[in-house]
């Protein structure tokens, strides 16, 4: 049969009977053989209470130092061979020591033993509810046969314990680092399920526990509930299970669970225990078809795997329950749980790593999407920052073309208007049509020279119109003196404000050379900063002036020239007394 | 084999418009003490005349069918150092006329003048006076302004060398007398110093620009490591 035990073992030899006195705590006694293994918690669930078994140990050998292997006895013991106490673990009564989480071995030394004749194997065992106590059958034998027993079941049960409690710590741990970095609820599940975790199989390999009894009993069962509950999570958040009551439905039930388990152990009511293993039940056949639904139909990857863990799970479960079941827990005895549960943080661990890594793919994608996005929009920006400085220039240079063009109209096309009506006359002279020539022309020159890049300064227009006007002035025999101060740089004028002080100029000019019958003409021009930033320029004359009449002054083009004056914001004034000539003032301002 | 110039102003014109030409031709003919020797409508024409003979005032216009006349005045410069070359243009529109001037030019007519001007003001370029507009002389003065230029293709300030680039005081108190529009008549009086003065500088500053255009080409070339 697959159960037998293992044949390595077969020289020494288990003592499985004994006379027990079972007392408990109220005073009953019970005295009786019975056949070990005995479970105290089978016999009298949920009470504290005392046992003394009583072996009979075979004869050995003369002189043959012997040794007893104890698989597990508890919770505290004391072993007398033949009256003599050989050892103690833990003090009877005293509930901070558990003997029950580790085997024991022990050498019987042969002044102990009954030469040629059977011993008397005491075991006087204090119990408490709830915590494996009892005792299994020990086996007698000599050292080689005893001593590698005890240490294959103690490597294997301490080992695997420490592997589980590495594998948990280590991926738990990794877990946590992760949702720190990212909020996952499958990093943050994990993490606490591994967290509790390592708490209750700590104390599976733990003899003395840091809490007392039994409050460390009701501690770790109920560590181990929200260690498991808190995969059945993990498991969920993996397949993306999310729905709103699955928050609250969690933790009404951990609460039930944590209340239950505690209430368990701590009361010695066992009863509480069942209400626990009930209330998951539903959940579970709720959940199972889900992801069997997940991994089956849809092909769900992670959910195959889970399933598939699940089923080795349960068949590692039922196969240890029944092996423990029918055949009794005995060394050397391998359980399957412990590995799946290896496999299974193993498994998790995995996924985990997936995960994260899916996530920093997805965030790195979201940040080149992103990053392509805020591209385009700069570029977008750019394109119609141009478009709007395109249209800006567009617009500057359709305004100074304008300018240009009204100059060349007024001036230019103005002079040679009244020429070309002069000509069809045929009244006028030569000369007199000469002039008028002339005077287009110069007009020309001036409108030529306002578009030249030096006379973006007032000096130069100022200078350049006497330079143009001076043969003029000669030819009727005007003498001129010219007294330009200095002026800043750049002026502080619109190109528009020069081209209206050039134009005024020249009306202001031209009428001197009309109609002043003047043989001098003082042209004065300064800039005061004090006074608003002012350029005053004054054409004086010493003519013959004119009337205060309003015909004289149309027709001498002076509204004209005020209205030019003012649209450029400043103002002219015209002085006149008959022989004394006219003054003629222009003020404009410059902006800063 | 070079003919070397008779006894009065020998001059050359290059104008490709033919009107024009002939205008300049009759108003200078028609001048006692001005001779013209030659009258040339392409730039071919005007170098391949200037190669074998020697003129006292070359007049040309900046825009020739086949060329720009900056070249014939290159050329004229330096074939001929001693011809006293003057840009004829419509208007005086500086841009050009400052680039004439680098190249060498000494002064400016213009189309339109009557039959007097032109004489008179080819008189008075070959006597040494070369008109001046207050827009040239503002131009002059940022030309000569800065102590270091921006080499517009290393786009690094070099120091232009001192000895012909800069101004002394008086040119450039000159400058800015003219730049604001006051005659050669009332520069003089102003600064108290003679009308002949006032053109001997005036000659001497057309040079400074046509030698600082030099220097500065010179120094470009340097710069680039070409030379």
């Amino acid at each position: 049969m697959a159960l037998a035990w293992p044949a390595a073992w077969a020289d020494a030899l288990a003592i499985r009977d004994a006379v027990a006195t079972l007392e408990l705590g109220d005073g009953k006694v019970d005295h009786k053989p019975l056949a070990l293994p005995h479970r105290w918690d089978s016999e009298y669930p949920g009470r504290n209470g005392r046992a003394r078994y009583v072996m009979t140990l075979p004869a050995s050998p003369y002189g043959q130092a012997m040794a007893l292997y104890f698989p597990r006895m508890g919770n505290q013991v004391e072993i007398q061979v033949n009256g003599e106490v050989l050892a103690r673990r833990g003090v009877l009564g005293d509930t901070s020591f558990d003997a029950s989480k580790t085997p024991f071995w022990l050498s019987v030394p042969a002044s102990v033993l009954n030469d040629g004749e059977t011993s008397e194997l005491i075991v006087l065992a204090s119990m408490q509810a709830n915590r494996w106590g009892g005792l299994a059958p020990p086996l007698w034998g000599t050292e080689a046969q005893t001593y590698p027993l005890f240490r294959k079941h103690y490597a294997w049960r301490h080992n695997v314990a420490l592997a589980v409690i590495f594998s948990l710590f280590c991926v738990g741990a990794v877990a946590a680092a992760l949702w720190w970095i990212q909020r996952d609820s499958v990093f943050g599940w994990f993490a606490m399920g591994a967290a509790f975790g390592v708490l209750r199989f700590t104390d599976v390999i733990t003899s003395e526990p840091l809490l007392p009894w039994p409050l460390n009993g009701g501690v770790m069962a109920a560590a181990l509930h929200v260690h498991s509950l808190c995969m059945v999570r993990f498991f969920l958040a993996l397949l993306d299970f999310r729905r709103r009551w699955l928050n609250p439905l969690t933790f009404a039930v951990l609460g039930i669970e944590v209340v239950a388990a505690m209430a368990a152990i701590m009361y010695g009511e066992p009863k509480h225990w069942n209400w626990v293993l009930i209330s998951i039940l539903p959940i579970a056949l709720f959940l199972l078809p889900y992801v069997v639904r997940l991994a089956v139909i849809e092909r769900h990857k992670v959910a195959m795997l889970l399933t598939f863990l699940g089923l080795i799970a349960l068949v590692a479960v039922v196969r240890d329950l029944l092996v423990v079941r029918i055949s009794g827990d005995g060394p050397g005895m391998i359980f399957w749980s412990p590995l799946i549960t290896l496999l299974f943080v193993g498994v998790a661990g995995w996924m985990i790593i997936q995960r994260f890594t899916q996530q920093m793919h997805l965030n790195r994608e979201l940040v080149a999407t992103l990053d392509s996005k805020v591209q385009l929009r700069e570029a977008e920006l750019r394109a119609s920052q141009a478009q709007v400085q395109a249209h800006l220039t567009h617009a500057a240079t359709l305004a100074e073309r304008q300018r240009i063009t009204r100059d060349i109209h007024d001036g230019v096309g103005a002079q040679l208007v009244g020429l070309l009506s002069l000509v069809s006359d045929g009244k006028t002279d030569r000369r007199e049509l000469g002039e008028h020539v002339k005077a287009a022309l110069d007009e020309l020159r001036m409108a030529v020279d306002s578009m030249q890049p030096t006379h973006q300064d007032l000096t130069t227009v100022l200078a350049t119109l006497r330079y143009r006007l001076q043969p003029r002035l000669e030819a009727g025999g005007i003498e001129l003196t010219w007294q330009i101060g200095d002026f800043p740089d750049p002026d502080g004028l619109s190109s528009a404000a020069r081209a209206q002080i050039q134009r005024i100029m020249q009306e202001a000019l031209a009428n001197v050379i009309r109609h002043a019958q003047a043989s001098q003409v003082l042209i004065h021009a300064n800039f005061d900063a004090h006074l608003g930033n002012r350029y005053c320029i004054t054409v004086e004359d010493n003519g013959q002036g004119f009337q205060d009449s309003s015909t004289t002054r149309v027709g001498h083009g002076l509204g004209n020239m005020r209205a030019r004056a003012e649209a450029i914001g400043g103002q002219l004034s015209v002085e006149s007394m008959p022989d004394k000539g006219v003054r003629v003032t222009l003020n404009a301002y410059a902006q800063f | 084999m070079k003919i070397p110039s008779p006894p009065s102003i020998s001059v050359c014109i290059v104008e490709d418009e033919l009107e024009t030409l002939q205008r300049l031709e009759q108003a200078l003919k028609a001048t006692s003490g001005l001779k013209v020797l030659c009258c040339a409508m392409s730039c071919r024409m005007a170098i391949d005349f200037l190669r074998s003979h020697v003129v006292d005032v070359l007049l040309v216009d900046l825009g020739l069918p086949d060329g720009s006349g900056l070249d014939v005045i290159r050329f004229c410069r330096s074939a001929s150092p001693v011809t006293e070359v003057m840009v004829i243009t419509m208007f005086g529109d500086e841009a050009n006329m400052i680039e004439a001037f680098e190249a060498g030019a000494r002064g400016y007519l213009l189309k339109d003048g009557t039959v007097n001007d032109l004489a008179h003001h080819v008189k008075n370029l070959y006597d040494g006076g070369s008109p001046m507009t207050p827009a040239i002389a503002r131009q002059m003065l940022n030309r000569f302004a800065q102590p270091t230029r921006q080499s517009p293709k290393t786009h690094s300030a070099i120091p232009v060398p001192t000895a012909n680039a800069l101004l002394s005081e008086r040119e450039r108190d000159i400058l800015s007398k003219l730049a604001k529009g006051y005659t050669y008549n009332e520069v003089a009086k102003l600064l108290g110093v003679s009308l002949s003065a006032i053109q001997f500088h005036v000659k001497n500053l057309y040079s400074k620009l046509a030698v600082n255009s030099k220097t500065e080409a010179i120094f470009e070339a340097r710069q680039l490591g070409l030379l």
